[in-house]
């Protein structure tokens, strides 16, 4: 029995009997994104994540109790589920209310929209909301931005977000840079590893092999400043990642970034 | 799901095609696809929507049939609040009010008929039971002369192109709902089975 087709059809299912509360606490959607909609989806090890779209904040308490049941309910395949609000007003442009769309911006979020599994309710496409996606390199420029700051908001005290997913950003970041690189590909691990090259393979490696070890947070944690100092130096030596492909001929920004640290 | 459900709901403004839309995407477990011209309008042209410019109205109707097109395309199934035949009504209905004789753009006709043809397994046509009733929002029609022609060219159309369909109430009730989801849970495809299971 394939467990992604049976997980999805679950949620499906689980969210379809509880239509009512959902409508009646505005939800519009509910999707499923992350890994369960790639391809390197593991089951029983990797997490469900699940997206509510709603037009008001009011639904949170909804959710997490809906969560909270699903985990109960289906303990075999949905004990990892986890939820997330966002609204539709964060994904127009108008509010930024939602916890995810405070750390992730919703342009990117809506460039993403059409990867994600419908599970109920409304199927949006980019024409349901006012806002134009990204293009490839401002896609690039906001991943960037945003991860470093999630990565120092990580490392202060209290801590806002689990390593582990700051962790599986910078592996988003890395396939931006990658698909400007070699054109438009779906994200999984393997083709990160894979296509990495002398820009990005130390936040490859260190990506893929937190995620052989399921992701331990403190090892995460630990990584985190060194991710951090790699994504300084890309920025310091004004890298446009349109020229990658020239870099890696001319022996690369690994090297550029390694001549100014030894000159430090 | 491996085969295809895709209903269509037609019928004059304030039927009830958004709300039977919603309980049948519930109901069912399938996907909605919102009528979605709204979003596009800002309010000052939402309500004085008859009075835009000629050339405005068939900008707006062609953006709604390219992403009504593009939007069901990409599902197998789906339950849609109006259908790519509503482009071509609302352009019929508006163009009284600049010259009656205007002709529509054939491509346009021919990609929404085409796409109508092609994609719905079912149309539920919302009809009114004596005069039309709608609540006056600001945004709605309210003329009843207006409704009744509204109707009149969405059963016209339906049956012109010989579309599969049901006819329900406007502002159906729940026993309507249930009856036509029996009616729809009743055929023999893959996805009706499958959502038999459901």
């Amino acid at each position: 029995v394939d467990s992604k087709a049976q997980t999805i059809q679950i949620v499906k299912r689980f969210f379809t009997a509880n239509s009512e509360k959902l409508v009646r606490n505005n939800v519009r959607a509910v999707y499923l994104w992350g890994s369960i909609a790639r391809e390197d989806f593991r089951p029983a090890i990797s997490d469900v994540d699940c997206v509510a779209i709603s037009d008001g904040i009011s639904c949170e308490g909804l959710i997490r109790s809906l969560r909270d049941q699903a985990r109960f309910e289906h303990k075999e395949l949905l004990a990892k589920l986890n939820t997330r609000i966002l609204l539709t007003s964060d994904l127009n442009g108008f509010t930024r209310d939602t916890e995810l769309a405070r750390i992730l911006d919703p342009r990117l979020l809506l460039t993403n929209l059409s990867s994600w599994i419908w599970v109920w309710g409304v199927c949006f496409s980019l024409s349901s909301f006012n806002r134009r996606p990204c293009s490839m390199k401002e896609s690039y420029q906001i991943e960037l931005d945003a991860l470093k700051a999630r990565m120092e908001r990580c490392l202060s005290v209290p801590r806002t977000e689990a390593p582990r997913h700051v962790l599986k950003a910078a592996g988003y970041l890395i396939h931006v840079i990658h698909q400007l690189n070699d054109g438009e590909h779906p994200f999984t691990y393997s083709e990160l590893e894979m296509r990495s090259n002398s820009v990005t393979a130390p936040i490859a490696r260190t990506v893929f092999s937190m995620r052989s070890r399921d992701w331990p947070d403190s090892e995460c944690e630990r990584e985190i400043p060194v991710i951090l100092g790699f994504l300084k130096q890309i920025e310091s030596a004004s890298f446009d990642p349109e020229n990658i492909r020239s870099t890696r001929r001319s022996c690369g920004l690994w090297n550029i970034a390694n001549e100014k640290r030894n000159i430090l | 799901m491996n085969g295809t459900l895709r209903i269509g709901i037609m019928g004059s403004a304030g039927s009830g095609k958004t709300t039977l839309a919603l309980c049948l995407s519930s109901t069912l477990g399938i996907g909605l696809i919102e009528e979605g011209v709204r979003e596009w309008l800002g309010p000052q042209e939402l309500k004085k929507l008859n009075k835009l410019s000629w050339q405005r109205q068939l900008e707006l109707q062609e953006h709604y049939l390219t992403a009504k097109i593009r939007n069901e395309t990409l599902h197998k199934t789906f339950v849609s609040d109006r259908t790519t035949l509503d482009a071509v009504i609302a352009l019929l209905l508006r163009r009284t009010h600049f010259d009656a004789r205007i002709e529509l753009p054939k491509d346009f006709v021919r990609r929404a008929i085409e796409h109508a043809a092609d994609t719905y397994d079912k149309i539920v046509l919302l009809q009114w039971r004596g005069k039309p009733r709608v609540i006056a929002d600001g945004v709605r029609e309210v003329e009843i002369a207006r409704l009744e022609r509204e109707y009149e060219l969405c059963a016209a159309l339906c049956e012109l192109i010989d579309l599969r369909t049901v006819l329900v109430s406007a502002h159906p009730t729940q026993t309507d709902i249930d009856l036509l989801v029996n009616e729809i849970l009743k055929r023999g495809t893959s996805a009706w089975e499958d959502l038999r299971g459901f």
